[in-house]
């Protein structure tokens, strides 16, 4: 019996040996290991072994088996990397080799909905003489708090809202940072928006991101009132939305801000007459707004008493979602290809 | 919080007022309501007030027969299973016609007795606890008939306010402050408050404040004769619609004060303050504290405790002490109301993880000025609830100094510019005015505005506010909407949007790749899966996960794990990115360069790196669409874990390498379980946005016509194509239109250790036909650059 043990233990080192794939390997794991392979055959000769001996075969019995598996794995890495070295062996390559014939024609991509919200936005306000800028996602804590009249007491300040990074700076919460950035690069009067990604230390779920984007936009001239912002905001929200929209403020408190104003829009679901999404007021609340605050001025380089300006900080993210209707805040960062494709455009 | 109307009915006469308007216009005009409810209507018809004039039993039953005195209603038998009805009681009867929910009352044989209405419980009427055992017993009943609803405020309007929109407005969390946005909104007058108290000059407590910035204002009273029981039904009432659930009538009197008046409120059992004292200070290092929900606190200097002679008796501002707290046998009280600092409370509270109603409040930064009508109020309101509770003290108070009254210099014109309305000096004067500002004009066309202490602590202190209040009370919507006047300007199409924008279009309309945008931190367990261990990092301090821990240093992880996700959704995967990736700069902000990568995937069909032509490919045509120089690809040189380590490439401008190019390795491509023979790119968009810019440039159609000349170059095999390529260009520049690669062939004739490239070279001169002879001399000089610069020679 335990000449035939080890009969069997020569004969699947060869045949592993000779192995060449992955598939021959498995029929030699079936053919050796299997419930009816040779071992298990084998198996079936114990009733003749004399009970004295069982304990000795048995152990036997064991290592032969431990001993198959382990060479089989063994192969199985060799193979794995003779299939990987063979994947990485190529000496005829050139990178630089052109492709013979005329280019193969692709059916075309999408653009990410954010990318075709943002881009719309960026139309709209170009042609309203507005500047296109663009600002760092990583910020002092300056400019994201200090520099927007944000005291070290705020809340917004705390762990539970920001992202800080270990080097005492921060990911930007809102695209507010870029206002006293475009005062200082630009100078009075101007009129821009500021496009981008914006970080919140948030739980994640189909309603909240911790990423996501916004629009600022911001006006400094020397007359600007609350009745300036509701038609500057009138008209925008109107070539936004591509159709005449109404409006209504509300007192809403900012910091950089003063009056601060929480915007509403007449629901464009329903009408006005209440709905579910408007949850029956009629109204949705969309964009934050205000006149801007002296203390922001300030630190843009401006005089509060020459200068005025009104800002608003639009959620890009929520505006595609409304658009299109999206459930879930979460297909927008979440490179799934089945979501992305719907938005090709011919 | 809920505002209940009925309450703001104390403070503001509101007959007459539709509520349903006046939410709206407080939603305008004040802070977001969540929602109005109407509650309690069920309770406004067929339901008085009864007096049991008789109790019997029947014989069998657990229910009793009653005689009960419902005045106008006359005396009705009635039918009562509860067991605490007893005559003598006042109590609460629904007549037939009442209707709660579903449920009618009606006149109904019961027992064999015809019963006449129906005794209801605090259940049954909706207003009390749901745990509350047998009928309502009324304590201050008006007389037999009267309507319940007439008696008692039990038809309400609540206001549900949305707590963030109060932030700002520490006046605002109490009714009676909310009431007095009403009467501004309304035009009427806030009601007088009635807080007349008699102290005696007893001083039973000494009262020590050691950190006056962290306790501004403290101030206690002590009360005798209390004794604990069930408030009256309209207390339980407010308090219950506003859900807070009723206690007993000295802590519900607390309760009732700090949401009346807005300033929290503690009462101290008398029996527990030791040493006749009470000490505000810091707690001691690892001092232990076990709040009255029987919870132990570790407490510290961060913290301020209030203190008898020998220890903590509450935790200032956040929650009372087990040790002190009212009990059903207390007879003896301190009322403790003071004023603390916000920013001390929030570490407390946010520390300790307690966040109570007074907390809140505290935090908000209440006025000082509040803490003496708080305290009035709940003795005038004790002495109610307990006829026998005697005042045993002095006012005993110990304050910092005040702030000053705030004044403010506002232009009646810059009012009206700012808001772009017309109001007129006494409009806004008016609307000033109705808000408790005193105003007066110094000087023509210029108010000085005196801000009311309550207002002043954190919300108002500019012109700006003030601004800001006329606006709101005069209602933004009565502002004409007008077009703001400026300068025409030509806008600044920011450069690198643009830039983005047109690589965007290219890679989507004619490489047919899809846009992804990815997150902006590195996923831990992707970057194992690929074997990468990036370099310095931005690191977080408080991710959203540990498997979250840093910013991205490059795009390529996170195309890779969308080629993971969708590899078994799509057969073939095409897709970029741009964003920002980040790397840390010592001393100033981190550098965040725009990079653009992307990834390429198709089923493998011949084992040649097709994906790594068509990326490179979609490049080529992107540095035209983008009016830039193509980058040069240089095979090898690539180090990134994922690259393929032979199919690959780096990508310059000039010298300066700006990306890399390659296929994925077979490794990596294990790893992720990639279907698909697939292949990436990433580079430094900014680099080769500001390199120099190559506008398409016109040239004039060819007048002359062309000629064509195969050539079948032998090269040694390492020789890169792209050489070869620019060595029959470089020939004759001005005579070679163009150099087309058509095959490559190494076996069979070629010897060994060299390939056979055959392009088709197309000729032309701009100014005449090329004739036989200058072909012929182009053709050898083709040769002769083939031969010196990649060592070329023709195939025979
Ligand atoms: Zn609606």
């Amino acid at each position: 019996m335990l000449d035939q043990l080890d009969a069997v233990l020569d004969e699947a080192r060869a045949a592993l040996a000779g192995v060449a794939d992955e598939a021959q390997l498995r029929d030699q794991e079936v053919h050796f290991l299997g419930k009816k392979g040779a071992l298990t055959a084998l198996m079936k000769g114990m009733r003749n072994v004399a009970p004295a001996d069982r304990p000795l075969v048995g152990q036997r019995v064991n290592e032969v088996r431990a001993e198959i598996t382990s060479a089989i794995e063994a192969r199985r890495s060799e193979l794995e990397a003779a299939r990987i070295a063979a994947l990485c062996d190529d000496p005829d390559f050139d990178a630089t080799l052109p492709l013979a014939g005329p280019p193969r024609t692709r059916s075309v991509g999408a653009l990410h909905p954010l990318t075709q919200v943002t881009r719309h936005i960026e139309d709209v306000f170009r042609a309203m003489g507005f500047h296109l800028l663009d600002y760092p996602e990583v910020e002092t804590e300056f400019q994201n708090f200090d520099s927007l009249n944000i005291p070290a007491t705020h809340p917004a300040r705390d762990m539970q809202d920001t992202f800080w990074l270990k080097n005492g700076n921060l990911l930007r919460t809102h695209t507010s940072t870029g206002q006293v950035r475009a005062m200082r690069e630009l100078g009075p009067p101007f009129r821009a928006i500021f496009p981008g990604r914006v970080f919140r230390y948030e739980a994640v779920d189909a309603s909240h991101e911790h990423t996501f984007h916004q629009c600022e936009g911001l006006m400094v001239d020397r007359h600007v009132s609350v009745a300036n912002l509701i038609h500057s905001m009138k008209t925008l929200l109107s070539n936004i939305f591509e159709r005449d929209v109404t409006v209504r403020l509300r007192p809403g408190y900012f910091p950089f801000v003063e009056p601060g104003f929480e915007l509403d829009i007449q629901c464009q679901v329903c009408g006005g007459k209440g709905c579910a999404v408007c949850k029956q007021s009629g109204w949705v609340e969309l964009l934050p707004c205000g006149l801007v605050h002296p203390n922001v001025l300030r630190h843009g380089g401006l005089d509060p008493d020459e200068w005025e300006g009104w800002a608003f900080g639009l959620g890009l993210s929520r505006l595609v979602m409304m658009k299109y209707q999206i459930e879930d805040i979460r297909h927008l960062l979440g490179g799934d290809l089945r979501f992305l494709s719907q938005f090709r455009q011919g | 919080m809920y505002i209940s109307t009925n309450w703001l009915g104390r403070h503001v006469d509101l007959t007459g007022v539709d509520l349903d308007a006046l939410a709206k216009r407080f939603t305008l005009a004040v802070a977001e309501l969540e929602g109005v409810h109407h509650v309690g209507a069920e309770l406004d018809e067929h339901v008085v007030v009864g007096h049991v004039l008789e109790v019997h039993a029947i014989e069998g039953k657990h229910v009793r027969v009653t005689q009960v005195d419902t005045g106008a209603h006359g005396v009705r038998t009635i039918i009562c299973g509860a067991p605490n009805v007893a005559v003598g009681q006042d109590v609460v009867v629904a007549l037939p016609g009442a209707r709660f929910g579903d449920f009618e009352i009606a006149v109904a044989t019961v027992a064999g007795v015809e019963s006449h209405g129906m005794i209801a419980s605090e259940k049954e009427l909706g207003i009390g606890d749901e745990h509350a055992a047998g009928i309502l017993v009324l304590t201050d009943a008006p007389a037999p008939g009267t309507r319940f609803s007439e008696a008692y405020p039990v038809v309400d309007t609540l206001f549900e306010v949305d707590n963030k929109s109060l932030t700002h407005r520490p006046d605002l969390w109490g009714h009676r402050g909310i009431a007095r946005e009403v009467a501004a909104l309304l035009g009427r007058e806030l009601k007088a408050q009635d807080l007349d108290i008699t102290y005696t000059d007893d001083r039973p407590l000494t009262i020590r404040v050691d950190d006056l910035a962290a306790c501004p204002r403290y101030s206690a009273v002590c009360l005798d004769g209390v004794h604990t029981a069930p408030s009256p039904l309209w207390l339980r009432l407010l308090l219950q619609r506003v859900g807070t659930r009723a206690i007993n009538n000295l802590v519900d009197a607390t309760n009732f004060v700090m949401l009346d008046l807005g300033n929290p409120l503690h009462a101290f059992d008398r029996r527990q303050i030791a040493g006749d004292a009470i000490v505000v200070r810091r707690a001691a290092a690892g001092e232990r504290f076990t709040t009255l929900d029987g919870a132990e606190h570790e407490v510290g200097p961060d913290d301020l405790l209030i203190a008898d002679a020998e220890r903590g008796v509450a935790l200032a501002g956040v929650m009372g002490g087990e040790n002190s707290e009212i009990k059903d046998d207390t007879t003896a009280m301190v009322l403790e109301a003071a004023n603390f600092d916000a920013a001390t409370i929030r570490v407390t509270a946010q520390r300790l993880g307690i966040r109570t109603e007074s907390s809140a409040r505290f935090e908000k930064s209440l006025d000082p000025h509040l803490v003496g009508d708080a305290s009035r109020a709940f003795c005038r309101l004790v002495l109610d609830l307990c006829p026998e509770a005697r005042v045993t003290s002095a006012f005993m108070d110990v304050a910092a100094p005040y702030a000053e009254p705030t004044h403010i210099r506002l232009p009646v014109s810059l009012v009206e510019r700012r808001l772009g309305a017309a109001l007129g000096a006494a409009r806004i004067r008016e609307i000033l005015t109705g808000l408790a500002f005193a105003v007066s004009e110094p000087e023509p066309g210029i108010f000085d505005v005196v801000v009311p202490s309550w207002r002043a602590t954190k919300d108002i202190g500019i012109k700006e506010d003030l601004i800001e209040e006329v606006g709101r009370i005069h209602g933004y919507d009565n502002i004409t909407p007008e077009p703001p006047q400026v300068k025409l300007i030509r806008p600044d199409a920011n450069a690198r949007k643009r830039f983005e924008h047109a690589a965007r279009a290219y890679l989507t309309q004619s490489a047919g790749l899809d846009e992804l945008q990815t997150y902006s931190f590195d996923f831990e367990p992707l970057l194992s899966r690929i074997g990468y261990a990036p370099e310095a990092r931005l690191e977080l301090a408080n991710p959203i996960s540990a498997e979250m821990p840093a910013m991205r240093r490059s795009l390529v992880p996170a195309l890779l794990g969308a080629a993971e996700k969708n590899t078994r959704g799509f057969d073939e995967l095409r897709f970029f990115e741009i964003g920002r990736v980040f790397h840390p700069r010592e001393g100033e902000l981190a550098a965040q360069p725009v990079m653009l990568g992307g990834l390429v995937a198709a089923l493998d069909g011949d084992g040649t790196a097709a994906t790594f032509f068509e990326l490179r490919d979609a490049l080529a045509g992107l540095a035209k669409a983008i009016d830039r120089a193509p980058l040069t690809v240089r095979g090898g040189g690539v180090s990134w874990p994922w690259a393929h380590p032979v199919r690959q490439a780096t990508l310059s401008l000039g010298d300066t390498v700006i990306g890399h190019i390659a296929e994925v390795h077979p490794a990596v491509a294990t790893k992720l379980e990639l279907r698909q023979q697939a292949a990436i790119f990433e580079l430094d968009l900014d680099a080769w946005r500001q390199s120099a810019p190559t506008p398409p440039s016109y040239r004039p159609l060819p007048r002359f016509p062309s000629v064509f000349r195969d050539f079948a170059v032998l090269v040694g095999r390492d020789v890169p194509a792209g050489d070869v390529q620019a060595a029959i260009a470089a020939a004759s520049p001005d005579r070679i239109a163009d150099v087309a690669f058509q095959s490559i062939y190494t076996g069979a004739g070629v010897p060994e250790g060299e390939k056979s490239l055959a392009w088709s070279v197309t000729l032309r001169h701009p100014e005449r036909t090329l004739a036989e002879p200058e072909v012929r001399e182009v053709e050898a000089a083709v040769w002769a650059s083939l031969a010196e610069r990649v060592g070329g020679r023709p195939r025979a």
